[in-house]
């Protein structure tokens, strides 16, 4: 199904906007759209445009939930382009941002990070985003080192080392578990996944980079798209493979190392989001890349508020959310399409 | 190729536009929202719960509220409070506890979902603390909020980034010398020191009459005091350092698990059978380990606490809660400990 790209991406782009101005309306107290609007023109310009809303209204709104529904769109951004790299790279479908060692790593790091008595701040931030964001990184240079061969990196090699680093860190972290057992909980809590609510602080420094990402992955749709007809294909079509691959993987972790440090570990999204948009408009990068960064964006905005609203006052990890409406949707899709689904 | 310009070109379009947009948002700082006071004039009296063991009601003394008082919580955090607190919320049941033995039930507006005493919580508001329900807790503009020492230091420093005036009570560690500071600090804050020093009075008392009691006894029973049984085989126990040690030597018995290698310790139940305790006390059997189901544990049969049919429950509030009822935990331990005694 050939869609007219601009227009996909337009109607995207509005359902995002629509997406965000719903999630940060709905919640444990509900505020109008209009006082929604005049808040955060007020205390992003600081022009007043009138309207009546409360103090605790316009907390709620500009430090609670504005930077959580954001936070939840640039995360679902970053895994969703992040999937579309990884499987592009490894060229399976079973392929997400978590393969090569970036969760093993982030949830490591994060972990020897909540169990330091150490009182960290820098820019908002806490020592373990940061932890989990250099814990990813670290991981995928790690496997990408063992996969090496020579100047080349076979892609079953590269699966293989990152299978064999992630098993070996997330065993690490379980004997770190055990060991403080008091710390348990919120480690578990992490690993769960779900968007906290931080502020602006750290919003305002990983949001850039993941863009900028996002931005240089999609200069790369062209390669990738003649890196699926395969390594030989490509080489004799002038793509430098090796080079191809490095960038690709070091974009991909640089993408899911910064969503981790934002949301601990979502699951799903990175693997789900790329399979739908690829359904629905097809499997060129150029289209499928600027597509599923949006509707990334767009899924996790409403799992976030589902996580939120569905057992509030109490909340539902993300990942599990995620997993929840993902599946079920994904697999109507799939049996909608009549021809088999190729990837 | 065309396209391919024209990607490249909006991408460098796209990238213009973000360096030139939104300048990062300022958090700016909301006044908090303190209600006007009235300076109170006396402490409103609290009619002693149905607790068989109450502590002692004194008529409360004409206290004017302080002005600004500034103290250092068990956090080491400076507090500064002006005027007696309106609107309490507490996240933890050893703070409703105290906040309530201290007369201040009418200013306590919510708890967390955990706390169930005294009866009057029933009709709280109840807050869900796991994961911290920020937005919650901003709509009932509290004006004091009480967070335990088990809260962690993320979710403190968010409270405080929303302008909330938080005090953390309690260490990691309790002991009875802390939880006594602990009710001083909140009557300190909250303009009650004489009814807090009243309850730390008769909370000393009752400590030394027990002491007293237990002092001539020459026997010390081996006592197995039981936290966990999830896993029957490797159950959890009291060791050293933990608070439970504590009271089960001042109880006049003899810890078999104190020379554990952590404080929440993970023993074998070989060890336990191998110890062979007098008496067995049962912190779980809220959690469903009856008296019946620990006689019927393979090889505890031998245990001389189970031959004489000295396996017993014991209220696990009374000893897990940093508050005024841990007097409450070491009585009724010492009941079961030296029942001769304590006719």
């Amino acid at each position: 199904m050939r869609r007219k790209p601009f227009l996909s991406i337009s109607i995207l782009g509005v359902l995002l906007l629509a997406a965000i101005l719903l999630a940060t309306s709905l919640g444990t107290v509900s505020i109008p759209l209009g006082d929604i609007a005049g808040i955060t023109v007020k205390r992003a310009f600081g022009i007043s445009i009138g309207g009546a809303w409360s103090e605790t209204q316009e907390t709620i709104v500009w430090q609670l939930r504005l930077p959580r529904v954001l936070g939840a769109a640039i995360v679902g951004a970053a895994l969703a382009s992040a999937g579309v790299l990884f499987q592009g790279l490894l060229r399976n479908p079973m392929a997400d941002p978590y393969l090569l060692g970036t969760s093993g790593g982030a949830a490591l790091t994060a972990t020897i990070a909540l169990l330091l008595p150490v009182s960290f701040g820098i820019l908002g931030f806490t020592l373990v985003p940061v932890a989990a964001f250099f814990g990813a990184l670290i991981a995928v240079l790690i496997v990408y080192q063992i996969a090496r061969v020579g100047s080349r990196t076979p892609i079953t090699t590269l699966l293989l080392a990152g299978f064999a680093t992630s098993s070996m860190m997330a065993s690490a972290m379980s004997f770190l578990m055990l060991m403080n057992q008091n710390t348990l909980q919120r480690v578990v809590l992490w690993t769960m996944g779900g968007i906290s609510a931080s502020g602006w602080d750290t919003l305002i420094v990983v949001a850039p980079l993941i863009v900028v990402g996002a931005v240089a992955a999609f200069a790369m749709a062209h390669d990738l798209n003649a890196f699926a007809l395969g390594e030989e294909q490509a080489a004799a079509l002038g793509v430098a493979v090796e080079r191809q691959k490095f960038l690709t993987m070091a974009l991909g972790a640089l993408l899911t190392g910064a969503a981790v440090a934002l949301s601990g570990l979502v699951g799903f999204v990175g693997l789900i989001v790329p399979h739908v948009v690829r359904l629905i408009l097809g499997p060129d990068h150029r289209l499928l890349l600027p597509a599923a960064f949006l509707s990334g964006a767009i899924f996790l905005v409403l799992a976030d508020l589902i996580a939120r609203l569905i057992l509030a006052p109490s909340e539902l990890p993300l990942g599990v959310v995620t997993a929840l409406i993902g599946a079920p949707f994904f697999i109507y899709l799939l049996r909608r399409t009549k021809r088999e689904y190729t990837f | 190729m065309n396209t391919r310009k024209y990607f490249v070109g909006l991408i460098a379009l796209a990238l213009i536009v973000l360096a030139a947009c939104a300048p990062a948002p300022t958090p700016t700082t909301i006044p908090p929202t303190v209600a006007p006071m009235a300076v109170p004039t006396a402490v409103p009296a609290v009619a002693p719960t149905k607790a068989p063991t109450t502590v002692p009601t004194v008529a409360p003394t004409a206290t004017a509220a302080p002005a600004s008082i500034t103290v250092t919580d068990d956090a080491n955090r400076s507090v500064t409070i002006t005027g007696a607190p309106q609107r309490i919320v507490s996240l933890a049941p050893s703070t409703t506890e105290i906040a309530f033995a201290l007369g201040l039930g009418k200013q306590v507006v919510a708890v967390d979902s955990y706390s169930d005493y005294p009866v009057e919580t029933k009709d709280l508001v109840k807050i869900n603390t796991y994961p911290l329900n920020l937005e919650q807790i901003v709509s009932l503009k509290p004006d004091l909020v009480l967070a335990a020492g088990i809260q962690s230091p993320d979710d403190i420093k968010k409270l405080a980034d929303l302008k909330l005036t938080v005090l953390v009570v309690g260490s990691v560690n309790t002991t009875f010398d802390n939880v006594a500071a602990d009710i001083a600090l909140v009557g300190k804050v909250t303009g009650t020191d004489a009814k807090a020093k009243s309850i730390t009075d008769a909370m000393k008392q009752r400590i030394d009459a027990v002491k007293a009691k237990i002092a001539p006894s020459s026997s010390k029973p081996k006592v197995y005091w039981e936290l966990d049984a999830t896993d029957p085989a490797k159950p959890y126990a009291p060791g050293p350092g933990s608070f439970i040690n504590d009271i089960i030597t001042l109880a006049g018995g003899v810890n078999v698990t104190a020379n554990a290698k952590t404080s929440y310790a993970q023993v074998n139940a070989e060890e336990i059978v191998a110890a062979n305790p007098d008496l067995i006390i049962l912190s779980d059997a809220a959690y469903g380990t009856t008296p019946d189901s620990v006689k019927a544990r393979s090889g505890w049969s031998a245990i001389n606490a189970v031959k004489n049919n000295k396996v017993l429950p014991i209220d696990d509030n009374l000893v897990s809660r940093p508050g005024p009822r841990i007097v409450d935990g070491l009585e009724a331990a010492a009941k079961l400990i030296h029942p001769e005694l304590f006719k």
